[in-house]
């Protein structure tokens, strides 16, 4: 903008606004590009499918460990290695326990089931060499996953929402310090942080958190604060400053609920990729440690037999395609619905 | 242009500087000092403390350690090959992963800009599938199972290829490894590329363009495949970053002797000094080709050159 | 469309120079095939002989070095670059004659003096070698162990070259095993000369070392994944040498390597672990037995808790060993219940000295009650309820430790492990330093004797902090006496660890290699530290 302006307002021009009239002002905004969007996100097919598939994900996550009846570390070692089987379809042939194994002197057909007279049991995903079921164990796995994830994008959300937005929304020198550090603190490649971080910390949840924390607020801040430049002069926006509304209610009620579509579309993408990195890291050795359970350190064991047990890796396996593609169909769904 | 060019290289120092600092200060709370291991009098780690200069301050022992960094001399390796200098183990390491890299980053754009070209072009049903499927694959599926799946059947079944790098077939052994690690960069560029394309289509230049009779191989070459290609150089540098870390497990299922191998058998057997050193190779890395990056995209794209910000 | 065209041939130089980049002029790969390609689970820590401390590098030095007396692919003990040895009347000296005409593969003569190098340079402190323990305690070389401490100067080593073709050992205590124990890549000659020349880069490429064995380094470098060795002309025996030349393959994943063998790119890989399962069956599979045993170290000083008897034998008693190897690792271990493994040690009449492999089940055996029965008595002692120990366990066999852990703390009420999982280095730091509670140890047989096996606890030098008086006159004595009368001692010796529950034997091992059609000869010598590979073979398909 030029300033060509001829007349400066002085402060006798303008009367606060009562309170009621900034309330309806902002919160009309909101809902109605809120309900708007929510009428396209549900419209597109992928996008519903996505959030069907993300909410059965997530409710197995809380159940799935307690169906099966076994808890996801317990031992039995008498059961060590059964193939999945399924009550129903065991009678057709098929999930009956039996598995082919290609071993280097030609294929061989087992049933561990038949071999070691167990009649009563059925191991739905089977069980791993320590004889605990891998039902429990990949739900558990997917709950850990799953808490890493939310928990590593839920503070990403806090610093890089708030650095993004202070930074964009005062501007000025502040905007440059801060783009600078940025600028700087993200030319670490992730890598490398990690790898850092976990030569010092133990290895576990919590320094895997901090690790993906690091690594993820970055690109949070830089849509915030995009988002905020954007907002920042919309109309409304310079209607409540002219209103008289401070910096706090500004941001608070007129900016955050704006960028808000953004802000989740890119969580629905954070927490994938955090999954992702964690079972990186488990397959690197810098994951959970031993005996702990993650989709992580599933996929990391499963890998490890799968040329002797395939099905040891597939249901972590399918849950991870799972839970990826699910995130990115709502991710893509809402980008679509904030866009039109 | 000079002016942005020169804040890129100061800002690229000073994360250099910092990364330096972040591991000189590491490096003094790492456990495996050259003498923790031998059985040395007081004496003699006295001497050799004032041998490597541990007895001057704090600030000269840094300066010193940048110095030596820069000059590339690392230290030495403390567990996985005791006293070898870490240099003598990069020489031949780091020229391998930077053509495995390379190659994975140039083949896997090349693939994944034709699929985000064609699947945006032809609104082609079997298209649209082939492409959810390998983008959503892509995306899903981290690459030491691409690599486990090309193994199994192109190494083991269809006996194609080698399964390990062997250094009699540099060429032939790195295909798997290669196709392995860049189906991830296939994958976010196609969709890339796809959205690009599409934004480029629906606009008014390329309507004009159309309306003017133009056909439309030609709006394809000229309109779209340009303007939509520039801005995947900016997400380039962010699949670099996944394919370095792609390169750790790679490397070693395949056995080539990469960097990446190496910083994989080193955290394995916690060698801080060896992990050290190549954390700075790898921030060094990626600092350089980030920057090479930048100044491409600031070459083709003027509105960069002329002073605004790539976003 | 045309502009298509143009697009793609765009496409086609971008993957041709792609692979430009991947390095072209790939050679021809027929000498592959004449060629042995062995699969090795990890690149050697160092190739130096006198530095080497573990299996995964003695295993590639064995074709470039030459020893004294070495094993033959039918495991007997024959000289190799020593025609013959003669042991004074003490059996404090020892005497060995070298065959004539010995060379170095760079054409110099191979002399007593670069045995004496070798003997004098793996005890030099600067070395800084981690099996000086061979010569100070395993035999005890005259002024080893002073020259270790610093007391001494290196040049006092008992080791002579009073000419070219005899070397002197002199030794403090008669060693009934030496020759055996010499067999071991660390004791191969070094030549002096040319060692010094190389100083601190000695054997780090194959420009720096010299080769006295069947084949010549051709291709290495420090970490290398592929290691390649030709026949070496100058090797006394090298009639017998029938390969052109060996790669060494570093597969670092075993699925890999099965796949690499089954696709006919890797000709000898050894398996282990679950993964062996997809051997069974397969005539290719040959077992090896060997002294590599999984054993349970306790810590004596550690922890008040372990000090106790009970709480000791109850740990002993509550581990299903069989439980475990049938279930989890499935193939490739045994359960052990006695600290020597059976078909390792011959008496003198000709008997397996662990033919009876039941014979401490008293102390060892699976009995969960009687466990549950000492457990208590040992916290009644003790006046404690219940106990935290430090488990610790190298990286690769921690689902043993899981088990273990699950199997203890199910029968013993009370009972808390916390499973330590290290990286090999560490694990070892820790075992040697004597930092741990519990540490799962695996140990091969250094030379093949029962006192191998007993090093474990021996006083000062031992890894868990088990000091018996009588237990170390024994060991001392077992220097000093011959036949009938020693193998008591040795039985004496096994009784005293077991009856103090001084460790727990866990799992002895036994090694499985795939060997392709065609390829013969090779052999793993009897304590499973080195293989055999003088006597290797492959015919063409």
């Amino acid at each position: 903008m030029t300033d060509t302006a001829v007349y400066t307002p002085t402060e006798q021009d303008f009367v606060p606004a009562p309170p009621e009239l900034k309330e309806t002002a902002s919160s009309e905004a909101v809902t109605g590009s809120k309900n708007d969007m929510r009428k396209r996100f549900f419209a597109q097919k992928s996008a519903v499918a996505g959030v069907v598939i993300l909410a059965l994900l997530v409710l197995l996550a809380i159940v799935g460990p307690y169906i099966s009846g076994h808890s996801y570390d317990e031992q039995t070692l008498k059961h060590a290695n059964l193939a999945p089987r399924v009550p129903g379809l065991s009678a057709a042939g098929i999930l009956d326990g039996s598995e082919t194994m290609n071993k280097t002197g030609g294929s061989e057909t087992v049933n561990l089931y038949e071999d070691l007279e167990i009649t009563d049991e059925y191991y739905l995903f089977g069980t791993d060499s320590l004889g605990r079921d891998l039902f429990s164990r990949a739900f558990m796995g997917l709950r850990i996953s799953l808490i890493i994830a939310a928990a590593a994008t839920v503070i990403n959300l806090l610093i890089g929402m708030n650095f993004g937005i202070i930074s964009g929304y005062f501007g000025g020198m502040t905007d440059i310090l801060m783009q600078r550090f940025i600028d700087v603190v993200g030319s670490i490649p992730t890598l490398v942080v990690v790898t850092l971080l976990m030569l010092v910390l133990k290895p576990g949840m919590g320094s895997i958190i901090i690790a993906l924390m690091l690594s993820g607020w970055i690109e949070m801040s830089h849509i915030s604060r995009a988002e905020v430049l954007k907002v920042k002069e919309l109309e409304y926006v310079q209607a409540a400053r002219t209103l008289g509304a401070g910096h706090r209610h500004i941001i608070f009620r007129e900016i955050v609920p704006n960028i808000t579509g953004k802000l989740i579309t890119q969580i629905m993408l954070s927490i994938p990729s955090a999954v992702f990195l964690e079972a990186f890291l488990s397959f690197v050795g810098l994951g959970m440690p031993a005996g702990s359970c993650s989709l992580g350190t599933l996929l990391t064991d499963g890998f490890q037999n799968v040329l002797l047990h395939p099905y040891k890796l597939l249901p972590a396996a399918i849950i991870m395609v799972l839970l990826m593609v699910s995130c990115h169909l709502v991710a893509e769904g809402l980008k679509k619905a904030s866009e039109q | 242009m000079g002016r942005y060019l020169r804040k890129r290289i100061l800002i690229s120092v000073s994360i250099l500087f910092l990364i330096l600092l972040i591991l000189f200060l590491l490096l003094q709370f790492m456990p495996g000092s050259p003498f923790n291991d031998a059985k040395l009098s007081e004496e003699q780690v006295e001497a050799l403390r004032k041998q490597y200069g541990l007895d001057q301050p704090v600030i000269v022992q840094f300066f010193k350690y940048v110095g030596n960094m820069l000059r590339g001399d690392f230290g030495v390796s403390y567990s996985i090959s005791p006293n070898t200098p870490i240099t003598t183990l990069l020489v031949n390491r780091f020229p391998i992963t930077l053509k495995i890299g390379f190659a994975s980053l140039i083949f896997g754009t090349v693939a994944g800009v034709t699929l985000g070209l064609v699947t945006a072009f032809f609104r082609n049903r079997f298209v649209k599938i082939l492409y959810s499927l390998f983008t959503m694959l892509g995306i899903a599926i981290p690459s030491y199972l691409f690599a486990m799946f090309f193994s199994w059947f192109i190494g083991y079944k269809a006996e194609l290829l080698p399964l390990l790098y062997d250094f009699r077939s540099p060429f032939v052994s790195t295909v798997m490894p290669v196709a392995a690690l860049s189906f991830s960069v296939t994958a976010v560029i196609a969709r890339f590329t796809k959205s690009e394309a599409e934004d480029v289509m629906k606009s008014d230049y390329v309507m004009l363009a159309r309306c003017s009779g133009l056909g439309s191989g030609s709006i394809m070459v000229k309109y779209i495949l340009r303007n939509s290609l520039i801005p995947v150089i900016t997400v380039m540098a962010g699949l670099l970053v996944g394919l370095l870390t792609g390169s750790l497990v790679i490397e070693k299922m395949f056995s080539i002797p990469g960097i990446g191998g190496l910083l994989t058998t080193a955290i394995e057997s916690n060698d801080y000094s060896v992990v050290l050193a190549l954390s700075f190779v790898y921030s060094a890395l990626y600092i350089v080709v980030m920057l090479i990056l930048d100044l491409v995209y600031c070459v083709v794209d003027p509105r960069v050159r002329l002073g605004g910000k790539p976003e | 469309m045309k502009r298509i065209k143009r697009y793609l041939c765009f496409c086609m130089l971008f993957v041709f120079l792609a692979s430009m980049l991947g390095g072209c002029g790939d050679n021809s790969t027929d000498n592959k095939l004449t060629e042995l390609n062995i699969g090795i689970g990890s690149s050697p820590v160092t190739i130096d002989p006198q530095l080497i401390s573990d299996t995964g590098s003695a295993q590639v030095a064995v074709f470039f070095t030459s020893t004294l007396y070495a094993y033959n692919e039918r495991r007997e003990l024959v000289p190799e670059l020593a025609e013959s040895c003669d042991v004074s009347d003490d059996g404090l000296t020892v005497t060995y004659h070298l065959k004539k005409g010995l060379r170095w593969s760079n054409g110099d003569p191979l002399t007593s003096d670069d045995f004496a190098f070798a003997f004098k340079r793996l005890i030099d402190p600067a070395t800084k070698s981690n099996s000086v323990y061979l010569i100070t305690d395993c035999c005890r070389i005259l002024n080893a162990y002073e020259i270790n401490t610093g007391e001494m100067s290196v040049s006092e080593l008992g080791v002579y070259a009073p000419d070219d073709l005899t070397f002197v050992v002199k030794l403090e205590l008669p060693c009934p095993y030496l020759n055996s124990l010499f067999t071991m890549t660390n004791f191969s000659p070094c030549p002096r000369e040319f060692c010094n020349s190389c100083g601190s880069s000695y054997a780090t490429s194959p420009d720096t070392v010299l080769s006295c064995g069947p084949y010549i380094l051709d291709r290495y470098e420090p970490l290398a994944t592929q290691i390649h060795l030709v026949r070496n002309p100058d090797y006394f025996n090298a009639d017998q040498i029938e390969l052109p030349g060996v790669t060494l393959q570093v597969a670092a994943d075993p699925q890999q390597a099965m796949m690499c063998y089954s696709s006919d790119q890797l000709d000898i890989i050894s398996v282990s672990g679950e993964l062996a399962e997809l051997a069974q069956g397969d005539d290719h599979m040959s077992e090896f037995s060997v002294a590599a045993v999984l054993t349970l170290e306790i810590n004596h000083l550690s922890n008040t808790a372990l000090k106790n008897r009970n709480i000791r034998l109850a740990i002993a008693k509550s581990i299903d060993r069989e439980s475990i190897t049938r279930n989890v690792s499935r193939f490739g271990y045994y359960p052990m219940t006695r600290v020597i493994p059976p078909d390792y040690y011959t008496e003198t009449d000709g008997t397996d000295f662990a033919r009876d492999q039941t014979l401490y089940d008293e102390y060892m055996q699976y009995e969960p009650e009687k466990a549950a029965e000492y457990w208590a008595k040992g916290l009644n002692e003790l006046g404690v309820s219940s106990i935290h120990l430090d488990y610790v366990v190298n990286n690769a066999q921690t689902k043993y430790a899981e088990a273990i852990k699950a199997q203890l703390e199910t029968n013993l009420n009370g009972l808390e492990l916390e499973i330590i999982p290290l990286p090999a280095k560490e694990w070892i730091s820790r075992l040697s330093g004597r930092d741990y509670d519990l540490i799962q140890s695996s140990w091969v047989a250094d030379y093949a004797d029962p006192t191998a096996l007993f090093q474990g606890s021996l006083g000062d030098g031992s890894t868990n902090h088990y000091f018996d008086r009588d237990f170390l006159d024994m060991y001392d004595k077992s220097f000093l006496t011959y036949g009938e009368e020693r193998n008591l001692l040795l039985h004496k010796m096994e009784d005293k660890l077991m009856t103090d529950v001084a460790m727990i034997p866990l799992f002895g091992a036994e090694y499985n290699y795939l060997i392709a059609d065609g390829v013969t000869g090779f052999q793993v010598n009897p304590t499973g530290t080195e293989p055999v590979i003088t006597g290797l073979r492959k015919e063409l398909k």
